[in-house]
């Protein structure tokens, strides 16, 4: 590059770097923290962007008198022990690991996929299902799950976690026309020593199967991979 | 080179920069975060959210009234139940009455209640406690399905050891609105 250009070429990034540089936060004159405020990065210490100390959020106008939200620290052992399995699935299901996903799953799963199923038993017919959909033992599908709201209740050994999940079932142009589109789907999930015993899928929308105006055939689960077949049929 | 030419190869340049340096390009997003929420007060819910909440109150509000027929109001003729946990699910709002309606009345207080909807269905997960006339408290989770307002999915799992005890008393006067509920006399 001669020197004519560079000069030229200097000051438009002198330009933007100053540009972005005002519109940083580290150029924000900085408040003084309230006292007793922990340092930035001190255990206590309010996330970045959280409001100043002593700020009280004002009350939401609300129906209802029960609590629809909880602190994940206050969770009980068992809806912090469940609430780790739930992330798991979701993990195991993105990363393709079967074996991972299926030691989650307890032999006698009562499981449906869909509410215009009637519930099937068994981990066998459960693994058969994630096959179908794309789920953990099906590595050549490209799907992506997420997870975007969550509560658990439990206690004693047991315990239950709804969950909010978004799909993506493949890129666009496949999958049917379902091919990088964004599902939402609500997912409980009963778990009881480490195990999923029962577990729901509700798509919220009208994508669901319930609400498309024909069926679709939903047997995915009959027919038994061989990776499946070592798992137990559960009993009803 | 024209000198547009040389412009645009300088703002180019620039935005690459610009994204470097605010880390739009090289920072490669993380396939899942595991970030989620776990509050979702009354304000945000959408009002399919927000009519699965009612269904649900007013369910525990009906149970509590003791009214079985009240109950049903709010139950879809074709729902699935599982009343305790260790039964099988049953089916249709005429059983799901017969079964409940011995059980029905009693103090139920309703803690939590955590709703996720859509305009063609909502689950909703509640926490809530029962106290029999011994003072007995008995901590429990309801999980329900909602589509139009109407309950059409109920199951109650238990977070004590063990389950209450059944309370079924088959000839109560709340069962003897159902029957003749259910059967008129013609």
């Amino acid at each position: 590059m001669s020197k004519n250009k560079l000069s030229r070429l200097l000051p438009c990034l002198a330009a933007g770097a100053a540009l972005l540089l005002a519109a940083s936060p580290a150029t924000v004159v900085a408040q003084p923290p309230p006292p007793g405020t922990p340092p930035a990065g001190a255990p206590g210490a309010p996330p970045p962007g959280a409001p100043p100390g002593g700020f009280k959020f004002p009350g939401l106008p609300r129906q209802g008198f029960d609590n629809n939200g909880q602190n994940p620290a206050s969770y009980n052992a068992d809806e912090k022990a469940a609430v780790a399995v739930a992330e798991k699935w979701i993990e195991t299901i993105n990363s393709r690991d079967a074996d991972g996903h299926m030691a989650l799953i307890a032999d006698n799963i009562l499981f449906r996929a869909d509410p215009t199923q009637q519930p099937m038993r068994g981990a066998r017919k459960y693994c058969s299902h994630m096959v179908g959909i794309g789920g953990a033992p099906s590595p050549e599908v490209n799907t992506s799950f997420t997870m975007s709201e969550l509560y658990v209740v439990g206690g004693k050994g047991e315990a239950q976690v709804l969950f909010y999940r978004h799909d993506i079932n493949g890129p666009a142009g496949t999958a049917g026309f379902l091919g990088g589109y964004r599902v939402p789907v609500a997912v409980f999930l009963r778990i009881r020593n480490g195990k999923v015993i029962e577990w729901y899928d509700m798509p919220t929308n009208k994508i669901s199967i319930g609400a498309l105006p024909f069926s679709i055939p939903t047997g995915m689960a009959d027919r038994i991979p061989p990776q499946c077949a070592k798992f137990p049929e559960g009993s009803t | 080179m024209s000198q547009m030419k040389r412009r645009r190869v300088h703002w180019t340049a620039l935005a690459a920069v610009a994204s470097l340096m605010i880390g739009g390009v090289a920072a490669p997003a993380r396939a899942l975060s595991y970030l989620y929420a776990t509050e979702k007060p009354e304000y945000f819910f959408n009002p399919f959210e927000e009519s699965a909440a009612q269904a649900v109150r007013a369910w525990f509000a009906s149970w509590q009234s003791g009214n079985p027929l009240l109950l049903g109001a709010f139950v879809d003729p074709k729902v699935t139940f599982r009343s305790r946990p260790s039964e099988s699910l049953g089916h249709g709002r005429d059983n799901l009455l017969r079964e409940v309606c011995g059980s029905l009345g009693g103090k139920r207080n309703l803690i939590d209640l955590f709703v996720i909807g859509g305009d063609y269905d909502a689950a909703v997960l509640t926490r809530w406690e029962e106290t029999d006339t011994k003072g007995q408290v008995s901590h429990m989770s309801s999980f329900f399905r909602v589509q139009k307002g109407l309950i059409v999915e109920w199951s109650d799992m238990s977070d004590d050891a063990v389950s209450p005890a059944a309370k079924g008393a088959g000839n109560s006067d709340a069962c003897r609105a159902v029957d003749t509920a259910l059967h008129p006399a013609s």
